[in-house]
């Protein structure tokens, strides 16, 4: 499909963006390799590309006065893969970054892109006049289901495409929202909309909002995370299953922890359950073996994909297992 | 590691970034924009912008070399780099980034050419295949795939030696997995991902002894 | 074929080695092979790859580790692959020694050009630098079949050396009116005509007065039948060793190995690239791709880009390929001893992933893809002892 027309702006600050944007059917251009494959393939139009990415005030990654670290929305995930500051402090995040697309698009993709990314799902991104499309049909109810979700779906039943999502929940890191009035602080937790909270919407963000930055709180001893993605190709595919953990250990056993799956929902999908299982004892195998059926004890599979249920236990087991001896 | 030739006037990629690009326009222009908007005055003359489907100036530095043409918002990098520019080395292949075959180095880094916006190459160095090439002499990387025979029908040829390029560039001396992972976003539909590490293999090795 | 080895308690290379075929068993009549290497694919192969080393050692490398290392060997032969007529050749030796070779056969990739100077250059002794190649052209070509079915080296090839004997044949009559010999007592070596009694008397190729008055000399080639009652087949065996995490159904191919007996190795470089090839697309077909329909709704195509199809990438396949070739000319066959190469490659890749997974896990899968999708619910049925089958 040849790309549709469209006018494009690149306005030189944050405020003559929020201006561009209140305009019908703008859309952010920031790495644009999510938006230019949906123009393209008609998934969604716009009348206006608003590019933001020479804004050179949302590049930046530095450590803020409390430790926190303050990442850019533009900061492109290929940065994120090897920036001293996130491989030191935040692994679960490099990690993650590392998992995402190939090494062309995380050149390119931005971390405020790929927390807004579309979904994956081939009947949204077919031709396939879907709910989530504003249609009244989910056609993976019925059909090739194989990738979708098995927690958190209804009338839609998308997987959030995001591996760097999962790792920023695990970190209880925060996002910045610029708008034409105040600027929003919210935790990423947050930041995502499950179908039957708006099932056309992935994220809160309102139409003249732009995500500015991604903030990570600062890392603290006895801090351990690690992010794992299962997927069917070893490169430039999304997960089948993916888990982002952060455990606090003090004397041997778990003070806190956060264990967060990507390919399970349509957010970042957290177990809190699970969390609560691990927390306060030391990681034996019937813990783990716990913690891991009790992430998927809300599961509901369709039709093809009950393989997941499986497959969550067996990485998140696999995953805790690593840190039996920390 | 910068190959890219510095434009001949000397000036950096700052000084010819804004130049003829995408016309300043008065607000009479952008108010067709923003039909429809909530009734805020914008300030004249705030922004570039260019209107759906108007044809605007451009300077793009490629190879080495700056030029000037009108495109249009929508157009891609590789529609002006093969149409425009007659630069037939990068391959529209899925025009979605799913491929490769499009890569070429933007300032350096390998990225996907059917997926960047010709207005968003603006300012920056851009190297294609062809800008390897010293006269007739392949580069370390083509001879190294020459060799090799890393390739078969060779239509995402051109795409894996960018992007071989731009791995060597940031690491000259890769491991094989680190090879691996940076060929992982050009697909070889001949299989030729074997030969194709051994040429990234003595392309690095090549590369040192120049 | 693996589990009917392991129902008797045999190895599988031994198993194929006790019953290799020396006539085809699908053909009307059974006709023999013009040659079959298939058992040096299994021996050389078994060797190179060190299968009976690896195989007994890996079952005590698997104890409690979630990834499990299993090996898997499969072998294979291709339905043609022999080739056969049409094919019409035009070689052209000029006055300057400089050679042209006219062919309608086109070169996907696969080496087809290179293959085809080298039998010229071996037939005339002219370096392949100075032969120039004008093919696939339907305005300067003349017909050939399509480049496909692994069989353009076999079809072609024994044309392209008709054509240069062709020219040979002329060029050594006029050499022999110059040297006062017969044509059939001399020979040419290295651009140069010589007697074969009397090596002083020779004559440069490029001062045969006959070669300069003409300015150059024709020969056309044309591919002669194959050999009546023969069956003409390629044949392959490959061995992988793989890990299997049993937690998450994941399969990393570790290394692969491939034998193939395709007659004559015309060119060692190319020939691997067709082995590498070979198995990476049979990786694709083994652990990634699959086409999918919206079976129950539409009808429609659900993976119709390069995401949803998923095609291996660099990160699918291994770097440690091996291509152990059987250099074996089959002369039966044709003029050039070649037989084909490229699809015969693909065929055991997926059976030998499969035996592979099989032996790391105990799982026997039967369908494409193995991915986690699969491997993962199957691992779960046999964890609940519903069966052992996948």
């Amino acid at each position: 499909m040849t790309m549709p027309n469209f006018s494009y702006v690149r306005p030189k600050s944050l405020k003559e963006t929020f201006s561009h944007l209140s305009a019908g059917n703008a859309r952010i251009h920031a790495g644009g390799t999510d938006l230019l494959g949906c123009l393209r393939d008609g998934v969604f139009t716009a009348e206006k590309v608003v590019s933001i990415s020479q804004l050179d005030e949302l590049k930046r990654v530095e450590r803020l006065k409390d430790g926190s670290i303050r990442i850019g929305a533009l900061a492109t995930v290929a940065e994120l893969t090897n920036h001293e500051l996130v491989k030191e402090g935040y692994p679960a995040l490099a990690q993650a970054a590392l998992e995402v697309a190939s090494p062309q698009l995380r050149n390119q993709g931005t971390i405020g892109g790929n927390l807004c990314q579309k979904p994956r799902c081939w009947y949204y991104r077919g031709e396939f006049h879907c709910t989530r499309k504003g249609g009244t049909r989910c056609f993976a109810m019925a059909g090739e289901n194989q990738y979708h979700c098995i927690l958190g779906g209804r009338g839609c039943y998308i997987v959030h495409p995001s591996d760097i999502a999962p790792a920023l929940v695990a970190y209880g890191a925060s996002v910045e929202i610029a708008g034409a009035g105040e600027t929003r602080k919210i935790p990423v937790e947050k930041l995502f909309v499950l179908p039957e909270q708006g099932i056309t919407k992935e994220t809160i963000l309102e139409p003249g909002e732009v995500l500015t930055a991604v903030l990570l709180p600062p890392a603290e001893e006895g801090f351990h995370s690690s992010y794992r993605k299962v997927r069917a190709r070893g490169s430039w595919d999304f997960a089948l299953a993916g888990v982002a953990l952060a455990l606090h250990f003090h004397e041997g056993r778990v003070a806190g922890a956060r264990i967060v799956l990507s390919g399970a929902a349509p957010i970042p999908w957290r177990c809190p359950d699970s969390e609560k299982i691990i927390t306060g004892q030391s990681l034996d195998d019937d813990i783990i073996a716990r913690a891991a059926a009790a992430a998927m004890r809300q599961a509901r599979p369709m039709q093809h994909n009950e393989y997941k249920i499986e497959l969550f236990k067996g990485l998140i087991a696999e995953e805790l297992a690593a840190y039996k001896r920390s | 590691m910068e190959k890219d030739r510095k434009v001949s006037n000397g000036q950096g990629r700052k000084g010819i970034s804004r130049r003829g690009f995408i016309q300043l326009v008065g607000a009479g222009a952008l108010a067709t924009t923003v039909v429809g908007d909530l009734g805020k005055p914008l300030p004249a003359a705030a922004a570039e912008v260019a209107e759906k489907g108007e044809m605007v100036h451009v300077s793009l530095q490629v190879n080495g070399r700056r030029h000037r043409f009108k495109v249009e918002p929508r157009w891609s990098l590789l529609d002006v780099l093969r149409e425009k520019l007659g630069l037939t080395g990068p391959k529209l292949g899925c025009g979605r980034g799913e491929c490769g075959a499009c890569t070429v180095l933007i300032d350096g880094r390998p990225r996907y050419a059917c997926l960047t916006l010709v207005l968003e190459a603006e300012g920056k160095a851009i190297t294609t295949i062809e800008g390897l090439l010293k006269g007739d002499e392949l580069s370390p990387v083509q001879k190294a795939f020459w060799d090799n025979d890393a390739m078969q029908c060779g239509y995402c040829t051109p795409g894996q030696i960018m992007a071989a390029e731009g791995l060597l560039r940031v690491n000259p001396n890769p491991s094989i997995e680190e090879i691996r992972l940076g060929m992982s976003g050009n697909l070889c539909r001949c299989g030729s991902y074997a030969h194709i590490f051994k040429a990234v293999e003595q392309a690095a090795k090549l590369r040192r002894t120049i | 074929m693996d589990a009917l080895a392991e129902g008797i308690g045999m190895d599988p290379v031994e198993l194929r080695l006790k019953n290799i075929p020396a006539v085809s068993q699908a053909r009307t009549g059974n006709p023999p092979y013009t040659s079959t290497g298939f058992r040096q694919c299994l021996t050389d192969g078994a060797k190179s790859f060190g299968w009976r080393e690896v195989r007994s050692a890996i079952a005590s490398s698997n104890k409690d580790r979630n990834w499990r290392k299993g090996v898997g060997m499969a072998g294979g032969m291709w339905v043609v692959g022999g080739g056969g007529p049409p094919a019409t050749i035009i070689v052209k030796l000029f006055a300057d020694g400089s050679v042209s070779l006219n062919m309608g056969a086109s070169d996907i990739g696969t080496g087809t050009r290179t293959v085809m100077a080298l039998v010229v250059s071996e037939e005339l002794g002219v370096k392949p630098d100075l032969i120039d190649i004008d093919n696939a052209d339907t305005a300067t070509t003349q017909y050939a079949t399509p480049s496909g079915g692994s069989k353009t080296v076999p079809t072609e090839s024994p044309a392209v050396r008709a054509a240069a004997i062709h020219v040979k044949q002329q060029l050594l009559a006029m050499a022999a009116e110059e040297l006062k010999e017969k044509p059939a007592s001399l020979t040419m070596k290295g651009g140069t005509i010589l007697s074969l009694a009397d090596p002083s008397k020779k004559i440069k190729v490029t001062d045969v007065a006959g070669l300069k008055k003409q300015g150059l000399i024709v020969g056309i080639g044309y591919r002669g039948p194959n050999p009546a009652n023969r069956a003409i087949n390629p044949f392959a065996a490959q061995f992988c060793e793989v890990e299997v995490n049993i937690k998450t159904g994941e399969v990393r191919i570790l290394r692969f190995l491939s034998a193939n007996d395709s007659g004559r190795v015309m060119n060692r470089l190319t020939f691997d690239s067709q082995v590498i090839g070979g198995i990476t697309m049979g990786i694709g077909l083994a652990m990634t791709e699959a086409r999918i329909l919206d079976r129950n709704q539409t009808g429609k195509i659900v993976s119709g880009n390069w995401h949803d199809y998923k095609i291996p990438t660099a990160m699918d396949v291994p770097a440690d390929i091996v291509s152990v070739p059987i250099d074996s000319p089959d002369n039966e066959a044709n003029t050039t001893g070649a037989k084909g190469l490229g699809e015969p490659v693909t065929i055991p890749t997926a059976a030998a992933v499969a035996n592979a997974v099989y032996n790391a896990t105990g799982l026997r899968l039967t369908s494409t893809p193995i991915s986690p999708l699969v491997l993962r619910r199957a691992l779960a049925a046999m964890e609940k002892g519903t069966s052992k089958q996948g």
